[in-house]
């Protein structure tokens, strides 16, 4: 009856905000807030169980690939929407997928979770398998040290009842799996050919690894990524290869596609491959990342700029410099000294930087020797700037953005649909 | 003869944009029209004999070790850099390494190369934030200092900069002293504080006999560089009313 009266309050909550146009949070609060148990009570009996996905990077992208091959392969899956990845994402995507009663029909829950939140979350709804993405270098303001990442993700191995799933080439999130399996944890990898590393100019952009004398994982892989070439990926589990064409470039794109190919292997009885990689090639850009947007009859790219790795990864999957980029970066982006350690060659000209963080990134500009035209803080202004003085009238438009701008544009080019909101 | 900057061990000590405090001093002379050459250093059989500018960054938690005994052996040749006139400057982790000692979380104390007055003590609390103040020549200076612990001087050392904002940081930060610039801002600390280029760019020129030309890039960069210190001022100040 509590159940029933908290997810009644939460939808109507859900309703308002919505109407609002904001608040994709808050009916998971006040649900949470109801009936703390929630996530247990509703997800805790799925039949296939629950899944995690975590890391620095590729959480979102991962997150998306895996539902799309498990619902080609006809299971019902929950999942959160992008970003909704904290204690009240979780609960509101509840809100928005159960009924009033707080049953959601589904085989398996699929859930992308923050990093630092995990062990918190893992209380509330246990989860059966953990996949780690990779440790990278994001967030220092937040997280301190790299390493503390690694301690955080260890913890929440601690809690999944079947396995973790490693992605084997990173080697901070490989030392990971080396610990968890001398624990006796069962720990499976995907990994990647150094042919396909090689794909891309900085390779997996992996941070250094923060533990000496580390031993490789000796298990079989369950997924290789073969190759990448542009959009081409090749894959291979154990007793199937494939080939496809990913709706984006990028050896990112690529191991994310590998991860959610493994991951699934392990949880579908008649997994297919080529079923896997049909769902993979029609799977849709995880929203903000990669994304195109329209604006004032222009078609603008937008390429998110979250962290060092994120950054070098989307501009290693350009084939040309950048021409006429615009860039726009705020508060949301604490400290943005790590600019200075991307390779920016695949910068080739600015249009207009913007956003507080402006003048950083102008700096950073100057340094390299990269052309700009206008400094122009603020960001509507900044984006009729950046499309005014475009030239080829049917080229696509790029931008470079951290998260919070990138709301704030889709905003001002009239997407209303929020992160989050399921 | 070109001015020569040593980048120090940057594989362990250049997290976050450190290790870029030697491609923007060297951007700061080339504009002035010097010739530059950085060459990375993480051994004494790769150091060149002689160097005019010295630039070591900052690292992780894990880095600390191997860090530390990467520097030790090139103390000697730091040493003999310092003597011939060479300018240091370092940036966090590295200001702690080439200062007289760090103690480790653990609680171990590592040695210093000795060439800062100061010691470094990791066992206290990290600080992640903005910072402003004004330095030793009463310039707007401002940074993000992300770091571990603190640095306590020793006798005599002047600190870089007097600490305006926030109230929770030290009233001084950082290390000035001859041919010797410290600090814990972590990151590009000189893109945003052009004027401790400036100083760096002056002397090392000036003692080669050369002229520091003046550009429109540098007062592109202390344009920027004043507006960016000018929007932390304000965050800092915003935050605390």
């Amino acid at each position: 009856m509590r159940l029933f009266l908290a997810v009644a309050l939460a939808k109507l909550v859900r309703f308002a905000a919505r109407l609002r146009g904001g608040g994709s949070a808050l009916p998971g609060l006040v649900l949470l807030r109801i009936v703390p148990d929630a996530l247990r009570r509703s997800l805790g009996s799925l039949p296939k169980g629950v899944i995690f996905v975590t890391g620095s990077n590729g959480k979102s992208t991962t997150t998306a690939m895996l539902v799309g091959i498990l619902r080609a392969h006809g299971l019902k899956v929950f999942s959160n929407p992008a970003g909704g990845n904290l204690p009240q994402g979780l609960a509101s995507a509840l809100v928005g997928q159960s009924t009033l009663r707080g049953t959601v029909s589904a085989d398996i829950a699929v859930l992308e979770v923050d990093e630092a939140y995990g062990p918190q979350i893992a209380q509330l709804i246990t989860p059966s398998w953990v996949v780690f993405t990779n440790i990278q270098l994001d967030q220092l303001n937040r997280f301190g040290e790299p390493e503390a990442v690694f301690e955080m993700l260890q913890t929440l191995a601690g809690y999944a009842t079947t396995g973790v799933l490693v992605n084997g080439s990173d080697p901070n999130t490989a030392a990971l799996g080396v610990a968890l399996a001398s624990q006796g944890a069962r720990v499976e990898q995907m990994s990647v050919s150094a042919e396909a590393t090689a794909s891309a100019q900085h390779g997996l952009v992996a941070a250094p690894l923060f533990f000496e004398d580390a031993t490789p994982l000796d298990m079989q892989p369950t997924a290789t990524v073969l190759r990448v070439d542009g959009s081409v990926v090749e894959l291979a589990t154990d007793s199937a290869q494939v080939s496809l064409a990913m709706p984006h470039q990028g050896l990112h794109y690529a191991v994310d596609a590998g991860l959610a190919v493994a991951m699934a292997r392990h949880v579908t009885p008649d997994f297919s491959l080529s079923r896997a990689a049909q769902a993979l090639e029609h799977s849709t850009p995880v929203y903000g990342r990669g994304e195109v947007i329209r604006y004032r009859g222009r078609d603008i790219s937008l390429t998110m700029m979250k962290n060092l790795p994120s950054l070098q990864a989307n501009l290693d999957s350009f084939n040309e410099p950048l021409q006429h980029v615009w860039i726009s970066v705020d508060e949301g982006t604490p400290d943005p000294s790590w600019i200075f350690d991307v390779d920016t060659r695949a910068i080739g000209s600015v249009s207009v930087v913007s956003g507080s963080k402006a003048s950083q990134w102008a700096l950073l500009l100057e340094h390299r020797g990269i052309a700009y035209d206008s400094v122009v803080e603020d960001t509507a202004t900044a984006m009729n700037t950046f499309v005014d003085s475009a030239q080829e009238p049917a080229a696509l438009l790029h931008a470079i953005v951290n998260y919070e701008q990138m709301m704030l544009i889709r905003r001002i080019a009239g997407y209303k649909e929020l992160e989050g909101a399921s | 003869m070109s001015i020569v900057i040593a980048r120090l061990v940057p594989d362990l000590l250049g997290l976050n944009g450190s290790s870029a405090n030697a491609e923007i001093l060297a951007e700061y002379l080339r504009h002035a029209g010097q010739s530059v050459d950085v060459v990375t250093v993480s051994s004494p059989e790769t150091a060149p004999g002689l160097v005019d500018v010295v630039c070591v960054g900052t690292g992780s938690a894990s880095s600390l070790s191997p860090a530390a005994t990467a520097i030790i052996p090139l103390a000697r040749v730091l040493g003999k850099w310092r003597e011939a006139g060479a300018w240091m400057c370092a940036i966090g982790t590295g200001w702690d390494l080439l200062g007289q000692s760090v103690i480790t979380p653990a609680g171990e104390t590592l040695p210093g190369a000795g060439i800062f007055a100061s010691r470094a003590d990791h066992r206290r609390a990290r600080f992640s934030g903005e910072v402003v103040g004004e330095d030793y020549q009463g310039r707007s200076s401002a940074g993000f200092v992300n770091q571990v612990g603190e640095v306590v001087l020793e006798s005599g050392a002047q600190p870089l900069m007097n600490v305006e904002a926030p109230g929770e940081y030290p009233g001084s930060e950082g290390l000035i002293g001859e041919r010797l610039l410290a600090t814990r801002f972590g990151g590009p600390a000189l893109a945003l504080n052009p004027h401790w280029a400036n100083d760096i760019a002056h002397s090392v020129v000036e003692e080669a006999g050369g002229v520091f030309q003046r550009t429109a890039f540098h007062d592109r960069v202390d344009a920027h560089a004043a507006r960016a210190r000018d929007l932390i001022n304000s965050r800092l100040r915003a935050s605390t009313e």
